[in-house]
């Protein structure tokens, strides 16, 4: 919006040429310093010659687009509804009544409130929560534990110990956080890198 | 919202009970209790005896089917098993294959 004003006021001048530059950068500048763009006036002068018009609002509509973050979200907006239901049919909720004895595995995310005996491999990300048990070995993005787990833990993700939680068995995770007031009784096969300099290849190995 | 849902995706093979409303949209895989509802997504393959106090129906369902209150087959359900049930309704555009069993 404030271009126009202020190409009016310089073209009288010989400040005009100063369009090329500014798609990318903020617009005063460009205008302040048009000195080394000077070179090229016939060309950018709007009174003189058609082209810088369509230039303008080219300008104009790579400057809101560059700004980007608002008309992208725009676009996205559509497309959010239609994301909002997936998450909540993908996230599985074993309730604090509910018994399972067998093998729980399959895609989304898992909230195990309840009791579960046997494996559980998910893809997504799996809570145990306060006052739920599992006893059984848990594969997940990553875990939260809340309740009582007797298993390993093969998580690609961090694993959350939570305070009241017991745990025993080993566990494997990005990374390990366990807060007091849990019972832990594990071993840990985390892989974490101290910044010790460069170190071997097998340094990342996961 | 449901107290347990098993969502889309997820997999279970073994005995479930409960004793709150129990949504299957995933695929299930041995027995299924529960003392209150229990409903069956359009997109679940279930193959288990479903016992829980009504049970709805829209997707494919292998197995025996006990309800103290009701049971209903919704349009696009597929229920092959028994049916036992104070009553009992077949939605048109649902299939069904067993003995229903209404006690009377």
């Amino acid at each position: 919006m404030c271009w126009m004003p202020r190409k009016l006021e310089f073209c009288p001048a010989k400040a005009i040429l100063t369009p090329p530059a500014p798609p990318t950068g903020s617009s005063p500048v460009p205008l302040l310093n048009p000195v080394p763009a000077a070179h090229s006036p016939r060309f950018r002068c709007p009174e003189h010659s058609p082209p810088p018009t369509p230039h303008r609002c080219a300008d104009l509509s790579r400057v809101s687009s560059a700004k980007g973050p608002s008309p992208a979200a725009l676009e996205r907006l559509p497309s959010a509804p239609p994301r909002m239901p997936r998450p909540s049919s993908d996230v599985s909720v074993l309730g604090p009544s509910t018994r399972v004895t067998g093998r729980v595995s399959g895609d989304g995310a898992l909230r195990v409130e309840g009791n579960v005996r046997g494996d559980i491999q998910v893809s997504g990300d799996a809570e145990i929560a306060a006052g739920a048990s599992v006893e059984g070995n848990v594969s997940a993005a990553s875990l939260d534990i809340g309740g009582t787990l007797l298993g390993d833990v093969a998580s690609r993700g961090p694993v959350a110990i939570r305070s009241g939680a017991v745990v025993r068995g080993d566990l494997r995770g990005s990374e390990i956080s366990i807060e007091p007031g849990s019972r832990v009784s594990v071993r840990l096969a985390t892989e974490f890198e101290l910044d010790l300099g460069p170190v071997g290849p097998g340094a990342k190995r996961r | 919202m449901a107290g347990t849902v098993i969502g889309e995706g997820l997999s279970i093979e073994g005995d479930i009970t409960s004793d709150e409303e129990v949504v299957v949209q995933g695929n299930l895989r041995g027995k299924l209790t529960s003392s209150d509802a229990v409903s069956i997504g359009s997109n679940s393959v279930v193959q288990a005896d479903i016992a829980g106090q009504s049970v709805s129906i829209a997707g494919q369902v292998t197995g025996d089917i006990t309800a103290p209150e009701r049971v209903d087959i919704q349009a696009g359900g597929r229920l092959v098993g028994d049916v036992k049930a104070a009553r009992f309704t077949i939605a048109d555009g649902a299939s069904f294959k067993g003995a229903v069993d209404m006690e009377v």
